[in-house]
């Protein structure tokens, strides 16, 4: 019994850790996202803020690549061998 | 469930008397149906890792007393520790001495009742983290299955991200999704103001410049070796601010201004709610990372 006792708190003590850091990833993950930070409350549920983020992320891969389309337009009206168009074909690439 | 009829089992038998062989199938079981339990729940993923040790609680009493039962006589109902945790039913019935009453009161005695007593909070330590069995809990293990649903997809939003545990994934998620903000505002603002000065770009969205071009750069040089008109590959790592002022002194009036009239609005407008106050919050939150 005691035996038992001890591997399961010392089991619980190993798992709190990695709980304190996920809750500390998400809390940062939740100020990241400016829905949830606009919010102003701590008290938003992990799943929400997961969700929140799948949406976010996605949110921000479709202005990417609005802002990619743009500015390949933009290289294409510039010549060549500018500074700009550098800059430009490196965010492209990136 | 499997559980209880093990127990009935077992206890049915004991009557008959062929207790040894029974008796160690029986707890067999019960342990590979523990474990089952418990690595289904691990691979279900326990983001509030609290879940596993309450079903392990919840569990191994029930499978304490199989044992213990089945190793006394059935006559000696009462095992020391469930009167220790309280536990009620059974020391009412301590006194009897008939078989067939402890069955059938075994056998009467709904599970959740059991589940009940032993929540009972009257012993140190053991009992109060066993949780009673209720629908908070139902709610949270179900929660906990949305949870690692999501954080599937999120996996999937990730490029290059192939750990499944939790905390290299949301890692990559901060990581990615700052990344993906500087990468926002600074097309964003090369698209509507292509007069690069250091005062729209901040600390680290310039540095973000730099290393995206040094990325490219390192690219066009494998590729093609005719030197880039921006920067001589030499001078790789630039000092922040000696790059820009050659850009903008070199070709000011490049972009027409009237370029790219809707992209800026549409950029604005995409970037505002997303940036309240971007450039403080950067240099607030980066801290000099890249």
């Amino acid at each position: 019994m005691s035996s038992r006792r001890s591997s399961r708190s010392r089991q619980s003590g190993s798992s709190r850790i990695s709980d304190d850091q996920i809750s500390d990833l998400v809390t940062k993950l939740q100020h990241l996202i400016p829905e949830l930070r606009r919010r102003r409350s701590d008290k938003v549920s992990a799943s929400k803020v997961l969700q929140e983020t799948c949406n976010y992320i996605r949110n921000l891969h479709r202005e990417v690549d609005d802002l990619s389309d743009r500015l390949s337009e933009l290289l294409a009206s510039t010549d060549d061998d500018s500074a700009e168009a550098a800059i430009i074909r490196s965010l492209l690439n990136y | 469930m499997l559980n209880k009829q093990g127990f009935m089992e077992l206890v049915w038998n004991n009557n008959v008397g062929s207790l040894a062989m029974k008796d160690e199938g029986t707890s067999e079981r019960a342990r590979s149906n523990e474990e089952r339990l418990i690595t289904g729940l691990k691979s279900n993923y326990g983001y509030v890792d609290h879940d596993q040790a309450d079903i392990q609680f919840q569990i191994v009493p029930e499978i304490q007393k199989e044992e213990e039962n089945s190793e006394k006589d059935l006559t000696l109902v009462v095992p020391d520790e469930h009167s220790e945790t309280g536990d009620h039913h059974i020391n009412d019935f301590s006194d009897s001495s008939d078989n067939q009453y402890y069955l059938r009161n075994k056998h009467d005695k709904p599970k959740r009742s059991r589940l009940e007593i032993f929540s009972d909070d009257e012993s140190e330590g053991f009992t109060r983290e066993v949780p009673t069995v209720t629908r908070k809990g139902f709610k949270r293990r179900r929660s906990d299955e949305t949870v690692s649903n999501k954080m599937r997809k999120l996996q999937k939003l990730l490029p290059n991200c192939h750990k499944e545990d939790t905390v290299s994934v949301l890692d990559k998620t901060i990581e990615y999704m700052k990344d993906l903000q500087l990468q926002l505002q600074v097309m964003s603002i090369m698209g509507m103001n292509p007069y690069i000065t250091q005062a729209t770009l901040n600390f680290e969205m310039h540095n973000y410049l730099l290393t995206v071009m040094a990325m490219a750069h390192g690219i066009n040089l494998a590729n093609q070796t005719t030197s880039s008109p921006l920067v001589p590959a030499s001078n790789w790592p630039l000092p922040p601010f000696s790059n820009l002022s050659l850009l903008h002194t070199s070709n000011q009036s490049l972009f027409p201004t009237t370029a790219l009239p809707a992209a800026s609005s549409h950029c604005l407008c995409g970037l505002v709610p997303c940036f309240p106050s971007s450039l403080d919050f950067y240099s607030h939150t980066m801290g000099g990372k890249l």
